[in-house]
């Protein structure tokens, strides 16, 4: 008996390890709680079995060790539920209820019906509860493994821990009951063994880093995606889903934002929780963990993955639609909206998302509409003025939104008053004025339509002009076409006031303060390059090279925060004058 | 007055318990006088008493630095962090372009960051010269006379090791009582001069004399300087 209370005693340490480990590592509350609450038990099985059969404790704690037991039959089976379907459990607690409701039961009936540990697993109400609770567990877990490509390798390892608790509790039991040594059934050596391979599935599911909300009621408020809904916005570049997350957060509605390039941060009052993709095997799974999470705590809330396409390249197609089937009867059950565009998804991908039949809003690239809208006023010329705007904006190709049409009107209506002050034409500057008018309310009339408006398909760029041309004509007639053109440079001269070096150097100042410009100088003469004649593709490698270069700087200091600061300050410059390139950071 | 002690034996007594708090010290000498291992010294006793100091190296590197005064039981990490030494010798051998940088403003930038997240209370720049060959100073005696303004500025005491030369029998004398090459006596608040004096037919010895202390009583003589164990200021024995 010595040796296989050892075992027991050894077992108890690896649970109360693991018990501790995920405690303090998982981050989803409903998991770590079903965890421990069975680690606890297997815990007090334990050492109750080895303190009455050693005979430090009397045998009346037989009792204890028979209820440890039992119950952590069905909390086995709950927890391998709430790992397959962990999302979607706490929603559905009757079923819980369900499978604890015999334990208090059967643990009084216990004396009565002479059901001792020695005859645990025998034909009697305890022994078919007790192998029922295991059954459910296994055949969840082997359904999970044949129909679900997210679940296909957890199952294996869940698996793996019911046919440890099996073998090591039920089998061993039955063998010594054949074999006449009864008194020695009442533990399982298995513990350790399967409460290590549900942590490993747990650590795989476990919620990115993020400043997750405090538990709350449901909100109720009035938002623009209506709820327990998945929508998919079909657009080139993720803006419009970055507007309405914005836009819904701004509102009061919590905001989860999951994509590569968000990072986990404080969450602040009217601004989305981001929460970033780390690129692991796990990649789905824990984002589905981490939307589960956001979504159990603020039910009613809208969760957004403006760049499915990451996922899909970072775990697979088959896993992240099984995510998205998942994530949405998560939402749909907790009144939440699930937001997903179709940037960069392969047509094969696009088509299989398609069909499965959620709302489907086709939404155009706000860039393109508005240059659209601007043609309407300056023809040809909306190309260049949008360049000029982009420039003075330090905004590189394709990042124009919707957020920037406040900004561009207001550029405009600078570059017609400089305009004023130089002209003779007074009745052809007023001209120049009503129109930057007329383009600016049409302008500010797109930034308001919402998506689902949009998605209706009649977009300014789909809109026929001939009229619009006629009086195009009429206009460029009027002024002879020259304070159109003067309207044009004006506004080139407006972005192109600050020279390139005159902004690196500000960059560099800003970091370095006044040995700034002289180390951007050092830098030039290394690429060749004179303050006249920098140009933009020049600043990419300026850029990594500034940062290679004064890395040394913070080389030198041996205080770490002062490292730190210096360290940041360099690699600031390095995104900022990769920025200024037009580098899309 | 709030000083700040050397803690060297018998030197705050000559100073009148120590230096005034945010004064600018010349501590000039010739080589082998033991300016830097005084001052360094000064540094690690407050840093062990809780008061932060930065030294800042302009000619010989971290390690080598570290390695010479360890030789004499000044060990940096025995000060928990409160000493901070800034290599800027190493610096000026790894950036790119290192003779055509502004190194008095990355001096600035860097003593100014430091203040701001080590908040050192004692400062020391090794050497004056040093950092005159870099800056490139046009007009010395202004820019000087701005630099020492602008030590004042950052609230720290301050010691500025200036080198002096040496005589063909290797004793340094002051030419006709001054300390430095542009003046700089003039600029700041104490100058302490070291020297290697004669001993007898064979004998040499360090000696130590306040020059100058602005709002402290002084004595002004020359004292030995020996160090066995740490640093003393003894009474020169004839």
């Amino acid at each position: 008996m010595i040796l296989y209370s050892s075992l027991i005693l050894l077992g108890i340490v690896a649970d109360a390890w693991l018990l501790t480990l995920v405690a303090l590592r998982i981050r989803r509350f409903w998991t770590k709680a079903t965890f421990a609450a069975l680690a606890l038990s297997f815990i007090i099985m334990g050492g109750s079995y080895v303190g009455t059969a050693e005979g430090f404790l009397p045998a009346s704690w037989e009792g204890v060790t028979l209820g440890a037991l039992v119950l952590a039959h069905p909390l086995t089976a709950i927890l391998v539920l709430s790992l397959i379907h962990g999302e979607v459990l706490p929603r559905r607690r009757p079923l819980i209820f369900l499978l604890l409701v015999p334990v208090p039961f059967l643990a009084a009936l216990a004396p009565v019906g002479g059901w001792s540990l020695n005859v645990v697993y025998a034909a009697n109400p305890l022994g078919g509860f007790l192998v029922l609770s295991m059954a459910i567990a296994l055949a969840e877990t082997i359904y999970a493994r044949i129909t679900s490509p997210l679940m296909a390798a957890e199952s294996f390892w869940l698996s793996a821990g019911l046919v440890a608790l099996l073998v090591a509790g039920p089998i061993y039991g039955y063998e010594l009951q054949a074999l006449s040594f009864p008194d020695s059934a009442g533990s399982n050596v298995a513990t350790p063994i399967a409460l290590g391979a549900f942590a490993l599935v747990a650590f795989h599911g476990n919620p990115f880093p993020a400043a997750y909300p405090v538990a709350r009621r449901r909100w109720r408020g009035e938002g623009a995606l209506g709820d327990g809904l998945t929508f998919v916005f079909d657009e080139t570049r993720p803006k419009y889903a970055g507007v309405i997350a914005r836009s819904e957060a701004g509102r009061g509605r919590p905001v989860l934002i999951l994509s590569r390039t968000s990072s986990a941060g404080t969450r602040t009052g009217g601004r989305p929780l981001e929460a970033a993709l780390e690129p692991t095997r796990y990649a789905a799974l824990r984002t589905l963990g981490t939307a589960s999470e956001f979504v159990t705590r603020a039910p009613g809330s809208l969760v957004a993955i403006p760049e499915l396409a990451d996922l899909s390249a970072i775990a697979g197609w088959a896993r992240t639609r099984d995510m998205l089937l998942r994530m949405r009867v998560l939402c749909r059950l907790a009144g939440s909206s699930l937001l997903l565009t179709t940037s960069r998804l392969t047509e094969a991908e696009r088509e299989d998302l398609r069909g499965l039949k959620m709302p489907w809003w086709p939404l155009p690239d706000p860039a393109d509409e508005i240059e659209a809208i601007l043609a309407r006023s300056f023809g040809t010329g909306a190309g260049r003025l949008l360049e000029s705007f982009e420039r003075a904006q330090h905004l590189a190709r394709g990042q124009l939104t919707t957020a920037h049409v406040e900004a561009l009107t207001a550029f405009l209506e600078q570059a017609v008053g400089e305009l004023a002050v130089g002209a003779g034409d007074a009745k052809a500057v007023q001209g120049l004025r009503d129109q930057v008018s007329l383009a600016s309310q049409a302008l500010r009339a797109y930034a308001a339509r919402n998506p689902a408006d949009l998605s209706r398909g009649d977009w300014p760029s789909k809109e026929s002009g001939p009229a619009d041309r006629e009086f195009l004509v009429r206009a460029a007639d009027y002024w002879k076409g020259k304070e159109m053109e003067e309207l044009f440079t004006t506004a080139q001269a407006l972005s192109s006031r600050e020279s390139l070096y005159d902004r690196a150097k500000a960059v560099f100042t800003e970091h370095l303060g006044d040995a700034g410009e002289s180390l951007l100088r050092t830098e030039l003469t290394k690429l060749g390059r004179t303050p006249a004649d920098l140009g933009p593709a020049d600043l990419s490698r300026l850029a990594d090279r500034a940062a290679v270069d004064l890395a040394v700087m913070a080389d030198v200091v041996d205080v770490p925060q002062e490292r730190d600061r210096i360290a940041a300050a360099v690699e600031s410059i390095r995104r900022r004058l990769a920025t200024l390139g037009g580098d899309d950071l | 007055m709030r000083r700040v002690p050397t803690h060297v034996e018998g030197l705050d007594d000559v100073l009148g318990g120590g230096i005034p708090a945010g004064s600018v010290v010349l501590v000039a000498g010739a080589p082998g006088t033991m300016k830097t291992s005084l001052t360094f010294s000064i540094l690690h006793a407050n840093a062990l008493h809780g008061e932060k100091g930065l030294y800042v190296s302009l000619e010989q590197g971290r390690e080598s630095l570290l390695d010479h005064l360890e030789g004499l039981g000044l060990r940096l990490d025995d000060t928990g962090g409160a000493m901070s030494v800034l290599d800027l010798a190493t610096l000026r051998k790894k950036l790119p372009g290192a003779s055509a940088q502004p190194w008095m403003d990355l001096f600035r930038l860097y003593t100014q960051g430091m203040k701001a997240s080590f908040d050192y209370r004692i400062l020391v720049i090794d050497s004056l010269d040093a950092l005159e060959i870099l800056a490139k100073f046009k007009d010395v005696r202004r820019e000087l006379f701005e630099f020492i303004q602008w030590l004042r500025g950052l609230g720290t005491t301050t010691f500025l090791l200036g080198e002096l030369p040496t005589d063909a029998h290797g004793v340094s004398e002051p030419w006709m009582s001054t300390f430095a090459k542009h003046k700089e006596e003039y600029l700041v608040d104490g100058i302490v001069h070291l020297r290697m004096a004669t001993q007898g037919q064979f004998g040499m010895q360090r000696q130590l004399r306040v020059v100058k202390m602005r709002g402290t009583r002084h004595d002004t003589g020359y004292h030995a300087l020996v160090f066995e164990d740490g640093f003393k200021v003894t009474r020169i024995l004839a």
